[in-house]
């Protein structure tokens, strides 16, 4: 499981072009709005077609992505959840 | 029913980049662009050596996405252009080029969709990468 976490931080920073280590994301921090990453519709987006391609995970409602794509964890729950 | 496609596309001259819808769904489309060297930007792109902009190359994939997220839909939104993702320019394009315009939606979150696109001429590819276009 902290691996999926680690390599979903590392894929993040890589296709959002995040100015951050991947290192220093919290699994909680909250990846929109402020005091979180601040992404946009865009880099959810992004993400949605990275989660596709490196997780093998699809996204394709946007009531999902919003329940999916709040934290690491969130994110992770979701593709160890499509596993099984 | 191709025509009533190209109708629904809301730029006019001087900044229509597509002539003809050649397929058009919610997921693709395939459209073409003639190159004449009457285009009044060739008086100064460049004066003694017309090239077709490479920017508009992309404005006339834009434009094509607008259609396909728009396709089927009863109430048309205004689609805007929310990203250029890599796109390379392989060969110039010339007066008298016919530009074959392809644009496929990747992914798509209601309201927001990333697009692979590809512009041919002949069997060349001339120009090919990624756009997001959103509606609102």
């Amino acid at each position: 499981m902290s691996d999926i976490k680690e390599k979903l931080k590392e894929m993040l920073v890589k296709r959002l072009k995040l100015k951050i280590e991947a290192k220093t994301i919290g699994d909680n921090t909250a990846l929109f709005g402020e005091g979180g990453l601040g992404l946009d519709s865009i880099d959810a987006l992004e993400l949605v077609v990275g989660l596709q391609k490196e997780f093998n995970v699809v996204i394709n409602d946007k009531a999902v992505a919003e329940r999916v794509l709040i934290s690491i964890n969130t994110i992770a729950d979701f593709i160890e959840g499509a596993k099984t | 029913m191709k025509n009533e496609a190209l109708d629904n596309l809301p730029h006019s001259y001087p900044f229509r980049f597509i002539d003809r819808i050649i397929e058009l769904d919610s997921k693709k489309g395939i459209a073409v662009k003639n190159v004449s060297v009457n285009e009044a930007f060739f008086q100064g792109h460049f004066k003694e050596d017309p090239i077709f902009p490479g920017v508009l190359i992309i404005e006339a994939m834009a434009q094509l996405s607008g259609l396909v997220m728009n396709c089927g839909k009863t109430e048309k939104t205004k689609a805007y252009l929310a990203r250029v993702k890599d796109i390379k320019f392989k060969t110039p394009v010339v007066p008298g080029d016919q530009l074959v315009i392809e644009a496929e939606i990747e992914q798509n979150l209601s309201g927001i969709a990333s697009f692979s696109v590809k512009t041919r001429v002949g069997n060349n590819i001339v120009a090919e990468g990624g756009l997001v276009i959103a509606t609102a």
